[in-house]
């Protein structure tokens, strides 16, 4: 059964854009606008994860988040919105909210979040290896192997490559990987980043015929086995 | 300002002057009838009772020794008092036997009630008793003395209440202008303050008086006044300035992506509009992170962090970038913690760490040092690259300068502005210095 997910934005460009892209991923999405539809709808129904603006009509997101969390709700909530301040996003945790995600933000990003966020919450089984062609990681032994040759990896290297494999075929930012990998938030110089990338591709991709990771553009990298 | 300048007291200075003198004067006048009425009431009383000893012991006399005693004795009480004291003694027919008077007063009834009365030059109160043998009795007491003595005292009093209230005038208008020349001199800075000028500030911060402690508080609202509007001006300057670039390059792109005919050169233009995007936003997050920072907002969020931590993560952090450039990133810390924002400290670490690896040569040194100053801390960055020349570090630390133009653009001037909105969000400083060769930032932090 797939996904359901609860989409609560009162900007309708902004929650097309966030509800057909998590469809084309194939979740279930209700999407609601204001506050007290979404306090309603997220206390009546099941959902696996929302995602919640914080300027609502009728009733901000975070009295939303708090009365949820008031009434026990403990759906995962991934709070999306345009007070991105650091300051802000720790009143969001604060307030209950499992993730904060400021506007704009790329969908790779929320993409990434919300799956990481099922993830934790068990929704999906816990995994012992993970894999992208020849390429293998075991999660137990943290042995990496690329057609059954050893790749030694550095800790954070390692993080980085479970990061890309656990989101294979999809884009991972920079700023997601900062997050993630090294727990930082703050705006990483993009150089910055690439030069850790660039010393794992030289791991993974030197002597083998095919890529598996590859940049994309302006928006971040990408591990998969079609280019 | 147009406004006619106050005279040397105002209207308000006299007015209170003037009105303090009615009161007092008014005050002193009440309370001088009241010690007048009571003493004459006090005087009269013993006159009377005096008196009345008198009228006692002349009846005695007449009752003991007959009636030539008693007029031999009012005879000599005439002669004796002089005119101070008044007698008059007539028999049942009429006729005055003895005393000052020639003729018995008209009014006068022998009934023992006190008259006022005025007869042959004197000005008295007499009262008149009834005797044996129908004889009448009359004693009395020229006032005329008492009331000269009553006006002297009286003038001289006024007198003094003349000389007190000139005192008074003049120490309450000395008083009255010194606190006026204070209190026009701290609305004349707010006034100075409100036509725009905020550098104005109040004279005398330092005395030891109420109107210091005044021009103290006065001055640190000012400061702080001045922090935030210097900001929202320097935040607004740069929005027109640096978003309006990107956003025209920005739209450009996109253009082009729209007439672009082949699939290739449509990629390209999005993949720059995308790129001018994102350079937007983070010239939005750090505009925001200095008017945060600036305008105190970001206090709230200040936790306790573990500096030394923090600058070995951004150490590994960067590494491979150093690296690659056959640098040397060397850090040399002390453990230190403090009250601080993290995030903002990790930017601002980062980006000079970021600017001393951009900046030192191929195969330079960058050294990170964090030392402590009994609660404060020290973040120095260091690299043997050009360095900026002395009268060029000014202008480095002003929000969106670059020092190289046409650099690339990824938000060197405000990461520079964001570090030292850093420092003064941890009440520091953020100084440039020479590192022969090259350049060093010291990032002082106060402890809060």
């Amino acid at each position: 059964m797939p996904f359901r997910i609860l989409v609560v934005e009162d900007d309708a460009n902004a929650a097309e854009f966030v509800t057909k892209g998590l469809r084309q991923d194939g979740y279930t999405v209700e999407a609601v606008g204001t506050g007290p539809d979404a306090l309603h709808m997220a206390t009546a129904e099941h959902f696996d994860a929302i995602i919640l603006d914080r300027n609502l009509p009728g009733l901000d997101g975070l009295s939303v988040l708090r009365a949820l969390r008031g009434a026990q709700k403990d759906t995962p909530i991934i709070i999306l919105s345009a007070l991105a301040h650091a300051d802000e996003r720790v009143n969001g945790l604060k307030a209950g909210a499992d993730d904060y995600l400021g506007k704009p933000f790329s969908f790779s990003e929320l993409q990434l979040r919300l799956d990481n966020l099922l993830r934790r919450r068990g929704g999906k089984a816990a995994e012992t290896s993970l894999s992208c062609a020849e390429l293998s990681m075991d999660l137990l032994t943290r042995r990496v192997t690329r057609d059954g040759k050893v790749i030694d990896l550095l800790q954070r290297e390692f993080q980085i490559l479970e990061q890309l494999l656990r989101h294979k075929d999809r884009v991972i930012t920079r700023t997601a990987l900062l997050e993630q990998v090294w727990d930082y938030r703050f705006d990483p110089h993009t150089s910055l980043i690439d030069t850790h990338m660039s010393r794992l591709r030289k791991k993974l991709d030197d002597g083998f015929d095919r890529p598996l990771l590859h940049t994309v553009r302006g928006v971040g990298y990408r591990l998969s086995e079609t280019p | 300002m147009a406004q006619a300048r106050p005279g040397w007291l105002g209207r308000w200075g006299a007015t209170i002057i003037a009105g303090t003198c009615v009161i007092v004067l008014a005050a002193c006048a009440a309370a001088l009838w009241l010690v007048d009425s009571e003493g004459q009431r006090r005087i009269a009383d013993q006159e009377r009772e005096a008196v009345s000893v008198e009228l006692d012991l002349l009846t005695q006399i007449q009752a003991e020794e007959g009636n030539d005693a008693l007029v031999r004795s009012v005879e000599r009480h005439a002669e004796l008092d002089g005119s101070h004291s008044i007698y008059a003694l007539r028999d049942a027919g009429g006729r005055i036997l003895a005393g000052d008077l020639k003729a018995w007063p008209a009014a006068l009834k022998p009934d023992g009630v006190w008259t006022a009365v005025a007869a042959e030059g004197f000005h008295m109160d007499v009262t008149a008793r009834t005797l044996q043998g129908g004889l009448e009795l009359m004693v009395g007491r020229d006032r005329s003395a008492l009331e000269q003595f009553q006006g002297r005292v009286i003038d001289s009093v006024w007198l003094a209440i003349a000389l007190v209230a000139v005192t008074c005038l003049l120490a309450g208008a000395a008083v009255t202008s010194y606190i006026l020349a204070k209190v026009r001199g701290l609305s004349g800075v707010a006034e100075r303050v409100s036509a725009g000028d905020f550098s104005a500030r109040a004279k005398g911060a330092s005395d030891n008086d109420p109107f210091g402690q005044i021009a103290k508080a006065q001055n640190l609202m000012l400061d702080r006044i001045e922090d935030l509007v210097t900001g929202l001006r320097t935040v607004t300057d740069s929005l027109a300035h640096d978003l309006r670039t990107p956003l025209a390059r920005l739209r450009r792109h996109i253009e082009e992506g729209l007439v672009a005919n082949d699939g290739e050169a449509k990629q390209a233009a999005l993949e720059a509009a995308l790129a001018d995007a994102d350079r937007t936003i983070g010239t939005f997050a750090a505009l925001i992170d200095i008017a945060r920072a600036d305008g105190g907002l970001s206090r709230e969020a200040m936790t306790e962090v573990d500096l030394e931590a923090l600058v070995m993560d951004l150490q590994s952090l960067f590494l491979p970038m150093a690296e690659d450039r056959g640098q040397t990133l060397t850090v040399a810390a002390v453990p230190a913690r403090l009250t601080g924002h993290k995030p903002l400290l990790m930017q601002a670490v980062s980006n000079l760490v970021h600017n001393a690896i951009k900046y030192a040569p191929e195969g330079g040194r960058v050294g990170i040092m964090l030392s402590t100053d009994g609660a404060d801390a020290e973040i120095t960055v260091s690299d043997n690259g050009p360095g900026i020349s002395a009268g060029q570090r000014e202008q480095a630390l002003q929000r969106f300068h670059r020092l190289a133009p046409g650099d690339g653009g990824d938000g060197l001037g405000l990461g520079l502005a964001i570090v030292e909105a850093c420092a003064r969000l941890h009440r520091g400083k953020l100084l440039l210095e020479d590192n022969a060769p090259g350049l060093r930032v010291r990032l002082l932090l106060g402890a809060s």
